[in-house]
């Protein structure tokens, strides 16, 4: 099994540095660059301006030299400088993808917590009204754009019941500390959670449901039932250890995509994650941020792929790593 | 069965327990309702913001929260459009006599004085002077830093401090200028940044990242406004308190002013509505969510005023004079003719914003609309089609002209999703298909149609944008045929049209050596009498400024220039106690 992980491990540096590698060229081949950015809010600048920028952020560098100028200064651990926000990167993304971690893991722990017990139960009680409701309320959930949804309970909560903030990371001002501090920070994160909730129970509610119809028709759990093991026994170890496994692929797949999942619902939200500033730097050439980003994602990716091929081998037996 | 009842159990349990969770959590919150003082505005706006270090900052939210903390730029427009000293005692004319100039050589120089007000001092009782001024202009000439446009610093070739009085500050141009007064100068203080200059400064953007607008944000030395910075956190807001050593005559009423980022409409809508935030910066609402925000005021009742302030951008279509199509300028007067932009504006902007008669705003004093020299172009798809006649048009088969055989057929291009521009296009396509012109409406992500199509000329016939200007605004960069941007010139320049005309490029070039604003005027006057002749681009409408404030405010005044409200933002007060929002 340490063979395995540390040759995966081998792996997914290089994985990630070509990947790193794929992101920065076709960044740069995206239309505009940082200087032609500012040309437009910047009508006065002339052509020295240009190129001297041009010199100044190295663009007018080939591209596989500015990549390694890149990779060698994150190396040294300088994430660079934010033509943006005018400040270091790790000024502005520390906070954020806190910020953002802290929302997606509260949502992504809430909806496995919620929908895992309904798909179980939905798929113990086929055909019943408990599972037409789980059904019912599953595609809701995936069918409700996180926009509308967001905008809907702002209106019902901060506007028409004012219990809620309309938006917002935390009290700005704010010197509250200890549960004060936590009593505000969780109601200003209520709303965005439940939106990130709500979008991504729907989808572990028929993913469990499936697993689990799937388990039960095998014929080791008739076997097992046959054996006079009591139900509890046969439900929960011999069939959800092994419906898990497909679960577990899927949150594995959700982990790497939270800076993307989390996009709209910190916009609608005014909430301070890391979401809206990925995709402003994309926009805006920030280079340095959205390289940062990028690999953030690509390493949980790879990571969080390598962390379900080992969980396969705890959940079923027959799968072994040498 | 047992098992399942338990599990049911267990997650009614648990969905009690997150009730009660929320309840709490609800309970709470409603206790931290939002407070109404009469000391604190709070402002919302969508878009983000950066460092503050005057030298560097960029964005519009910047530049209004610089207006409030920073007031050593050496002068400004007020509300009426007129210059005014800011931080200098005077602006420098060659009538008083701070401007003299000279002969050295075959060239004509100029030396510029500066006298900066005794009482100005930064945040921290330091006085602003002429080494503060030097230091920014060090630091802006130099390699390592990173600022957009270097123009109006590599003009002077040195600065001398009178040595008596450090107040006192000569610029030595390298040129002539007649605008040396309009460059945005501000003070940077020395006694605080010069250090970091010095031990960063020779590092690529090494000043720039590790300037204390940056590392120590809320020192109050780095300020010389009525507020200073308490607390910044970029992307989120920036909030600021009076400042102590504030130097001006009127002193500031409110308290405390907090800027808010809220990225989406929408929310930023929630937010005033349920008092989280009190106004917004003219950069919150497009107009179509003005319009409709107004009709929920009224009809809701919260206390709220939209106002539409007259706005210097300038909406318009530029038109690829390379296109055969568009070669003839009678071709181009017909499209305007064919265009009733006063019903456009009346029926997609409730006449809110005004149509324009050429590039020029009419607040500007370069304004012209003298019908001696100024053509006009009122609906009349009768005059349309009889110019397009004459220059060759015919009508084909399916009724669409053609010329030469060549049927007239254009694409029209413009920034996609965007709401307003995407109805004008359709309000054009209509019209301009009653005259005989099939439009073919092609848009794109405005990153691809900025940084590639218009900049790199690429647009096939028509493109929709708006310029934003300022009053007396060099007109080089826009409409000189050097500014027709190309490979060899990086894509430098603006001139996106490609638009060509020897007495336009010797009116622009004499204008910027006038130091006579009627001589300006009159090259002013030349230039768009071309503009309106030629039509390179096609001239639309004047965007409103949405400025939505909370009744009972006083001392706001809207600006339409880039010298924002905020300029005067000590005078503003709550006249009365804060209503309730609903």
């Amino acid at each position: 099994m340490w063979n395995f992980i540390i040759r995966r491990l081998f792996f997914t540096t290089i994985v990630l540095l070509i990947i790193s590698f794929v992101s920065f060229a076709l960044m740069a081949l995206m239309p505009g660059d940082p200087v032609e950015e500012l040309m437009m809010s910047n009508p006065s600048m002339r052509a020295e301006d240009v190129a001297r920028l041009k010199a100044l952020y190295g663009l007018d560098l080939p591209v596989y030299e500015r990549y390694w100028n890149w990779l060698t200064d994150t190396l040294r651990g300088d994430l660079g400088y934010s033509r943006t926000y005018k400040v270091p990167v790790t000024d502005i993304i520390g906070d954020r993808l806190i910020n953002t971690f802290l929302l997606s893991f509260t949502a992504l722990g809430l909806a496995l917590l919620l929908a895992v017990p309904i798909g179980v139960i939905a798929a113990l009680r086929n055909g019943t009204k408990f599972d037409y409701i789980a059904n019912l309320l599953a595609f809701a959930g995936q069918s409700l754009p996180p926009f509308w949804f967001g905008i809907m309970l702002i209106m019902i909560f901060a506007e028409w019941l004012q219990v809620l903030p309309a938006g917002g990371t935390t009290t700005i001002g704010s010197d509250a500390t200890g549960l004060a501090a936590l009593a505000d920070r969780l109601k200003y994160i209520t709303l965005p959670v439940v939106v990130f909730t709500v979008s991504q129970m729907a989808v572990y509610v028929r993913y469990t449901r499936g697993a689990m119809i799937e388990v039960m028709r095998q014929d080791y759990i008739r076997t097992a039932r046959a054996k006079g093991l009591a139900e509890k026994r046969v439900v929960f170890v011999h069939a959800f250890r092994n419906a898990l496994i497909p679960l577990v692929t899927i949150f594995a797949i959700a982990l790497g995509n939270v800076f993307g999942g989390a996009i709209i619902t910190e916009q609608v939200f005014a909430y301070q994650g890391v979401g809206k500033l990925v995709f402003d730097s994309i926009i805006g050439n920030d280079f340095r941020v959205a390289m940062v980003a990028f690999n953030i994602t690509i390493a949980m990716v790879l990571f969080m792929n390598l962390v379900a091929d080992v969980s396969y081998a705890f959940l079923d037996p027959r799968i072994a790593y040498k | 069965m047992v098992s399942m009842s338990s599990t049911l159990k267990f997650t009614r349990k648990a969905f009690l327990a997150g009730c009660a969770g929320l309840s709490v959590v609800m309970a709470g919150s409603a206790l931290a309702k939002p407070e109404f003082s009469n000391k604190e505005l709070r402002i919302g706006t969508t878009q983000e913001f950066e460092n503050l270090n005057p030298l560097i900052a960029n964005m519009v939210v910047s530049n209004y929260a610089l207006a409030m903390v920073n007031r050593s730029e050496l002068v400004f427009l007020d509300e009426n459009n007129q210059w005014q000293p800011l931080a200098a005692e005077r602006i420098p004319t060659l009538e008083n006599g701070d401007v003299v100039k000279y002969k050295d050589g075959d060239t004509e120089k100029m030396k510029v004085t500066w006298r900066i007000r005794p009482e100005a001092v930064w945040g921290d009782g330091k006085p602003i002077t002429g080494k503060d001024y030097k230091f920014m202009w060090e630091a802006a000439l130099s390699e390592k830093v990173s600022i957009p446009s270097k123009d109006e610093f590599d003009a002077v070739v040195s600065i001398d401090v009178d040595p008596k009085n450090p107040k006192i500050f000569v610029q030595n141009y390298s040129r002539v200028k007649w605008d040396y007064f309009k460059q945005r100068w501000y003070a940077l203080p020395q006694h605080l940044e010069a250090s970091v200059f010095k031990k960063f400064g020779d590092q690529v953007e090494g000043y720039d990242r590790n300037t204390k607008y940056t590392t120590q944000p809320t020192l109050k030395g780095l300020y010389s406004g009525p507020y200073r910075i308490s607390e910044i956190k970029l992307g989120s807001h920036i909030e600021m308190v009076r400042n102590e050593k504030w130097w001006g005559k009127t002193k500031p009423t409110l308290e405390k002013l907090l800027i808010r980022v809220i990225p989406n409409s929408g929310t930023l809508e929630s937010n005033l509505v349920s008092g989280n935030i009190d106004m917004l910066m003219s950069v919150g609402m497009s107009l179509d969510q003005a319009l409709q925000f107004e009709e929920r005021v009224k009809k809701e009742k919260h206390p709220f005023r939209v106002n539409y302030i007259d706005g210097l951008v300038f909406e318009h279509i530029d038109l690829n004079l390379d296109n055969p199509l568009l070669a003839d300028r009678r071709t181009r007067q017909a499209l305007l003719y064919a265009i009733d932009r006063e019903a456009l504006t009346k029926a997609l902007f409730q006449g809110k914003q005004k149509v324009a008669k050429h590039f020029i705003h009419p607040t500007d004093p370069w304004y012209s609309d003298d019908k001696k020299s100024i053509q006009t172009y009122s609906y009349s798809p009768r005059k349309a089609r009889r110019l397009l006649a004459a220059v060759g048009f015919k009508k084909g088969k399916d009724g669409i002209l053609e010329l030469n055989g060549k049927p007239f057929k254009m694409t029209f291009m413009t920034t996609a999703g965007n709401k307003i521009r995407e109805n004008v296009q359709v309000f054009i396509k209509n019209q301009l298909a009653q005259v005989g012109i099939a439009l073919e409406i092609k848009n794109q992500p405005a990153k691809v149609y900025f940084g590639e199509t218009t900049s790199k000329r690429k647009f096939e016939a028509m493109a929709l944008y708006a310029w934003s200007s300022a009053p007396e605004t060099d007109p080089s960069q826009g409409y000189h045929s050097r500014s027709i941007p190309t490979k060899e010139n990086s894509w430098s320049g603006t001139n996106y049209m490609g638009w060509k005309n020897p007495t336009v490029d010797k009116a622009i070039e004499a204008l910027n050596r006038s130091f006579d604003l009627s001589e300006r005027q009159g090259y002013a006057k030349t230039i768009l009498s071309e503009y309106t002749k030629d039509l390179p681009s096609l001239p639309l409408y004047y965007r409103a400024k949405i400025v939505v404030l909370p009744k009972g405010i006083a001392g706001v005044t809207p600006t339409s220039t880039q010298y924002s409200k905020a300029y005067h933002v000590e005078r503003w007060k709550f006249t009365t106690d804060r209503m309730s929002k609903k």
